[in-house]
């Protein structure tokens, strides 16, 4: 049983870290882009 | 042609990216101790080697402009230290929140935490500092001198963990992992490599658009 055992917490912390991933390189790739149509 | 191809890079470094976190998410096996929060490790730790590589490229590249004046090392120095400002806030976002299940706090003054925090502060001054300098050549001259000397807080941050031993562990090695989790963290890590990589290359078109139109007179 104690072999088992897992902590309960953890998988919200891990979407939240890979959601937060994604978001962050989005939104940096999108600000380039933003950036970038209006240096044209 | 070459917009297919331009394309196809980009959907393919996503993909790619895509690909290394079903795998590190649903493939590598949970930690012994902490069970499957560790996997937060397959983000952070990537995101804290892009950073460090990306801060590499920035002083190399000043260098480069203090010794030959090269407008193109100018333009590296800036996007390196962009694309690394961008990774090092992600990289202490993720620890945050790594932190607070396995250490029970969002935050604590430990020596590689805060080493980071003011690597993340001096290069985000040091954007600030560009935009405040209209002369191309001025501008360039100061960043690059900026540029090589925050950088000497690299070597501190990747060694503090050593110096100062407290709540943040020591760089694992293959040595103190299962290698599924090495080949997990590797494929991470060549995946968000490859995403930098683009979103780099993008920055330096878009530094070089600037520049252009600041050389032609029309602002930056």
């Amino acid at each position: 049983m104690i072999e088992s055992a897992r902590p309960v917490v953890g998988w919200g912390f891990v979407v939240a870290a890979y959601c937060l991933t994604w978001v962050v390189l989005g939104f940096y790739a999108a600000s380039i882009w933003l950036r970038g149509s209006r240096s044209r | 042609m070459a917009r297919i191809v331009k394309i196809l890079i980009r959907l393919g470094a996503v993909v790619f990216l895509a690909f290394a976190h079903y795998w590190a998410l649903r493939v590598a096996p949970p930690d012994r101790m902490m069970g499957d929060v560790y996997r937060i490790l397959f983000v952070h730790v990537p995101a804290a080697w892009g950073a460090m590589l990306f801060f590499t490229v920035s002083f190399f590249s000043s260098l480069v402009y203090l010794v030959r004046r090269k407008r193109t090392a100018d333009l590296w120095a800036e996007s390196g230290a962009e694309v690394g400002v961008v990774l090092t806030g992600l990289a202490l976002a993720l620890g945050s929140l790594w932190g607070r299940p396995v250490w029970g706090v969002w935050w604590t003054w430990d020596p590689r935490l805060t080493t980071t925090a003011l690597l993340f502060l001096m290069y985000l001054g040091y954007l600030i500092l560009r935009r405040q300098i209209p002369d191309p050549e001025k501008r360039g001259a100061i960043a690059a001198v900026v540029g090589v000397l925050i950088f000497l807080n690299v070597p501190i941050v990747y060694l503090s963990v050593k110096w100062w031993r407290s709540l943040h562990q020591v760089q694992s090695s293959p040595e103190t992992m299962e290698p599924s989790m090495i080949f997990s963290l590797r494929l991470c890590a060549a995946a968000l490599l490859s995403v930098s990589l683009l979103l780099f290359w993008e920055r330096l078109r878009l530094a070089r658009a600037r520049r252009e139109l600041e050389e032609r007179g029309e602002g930056g």
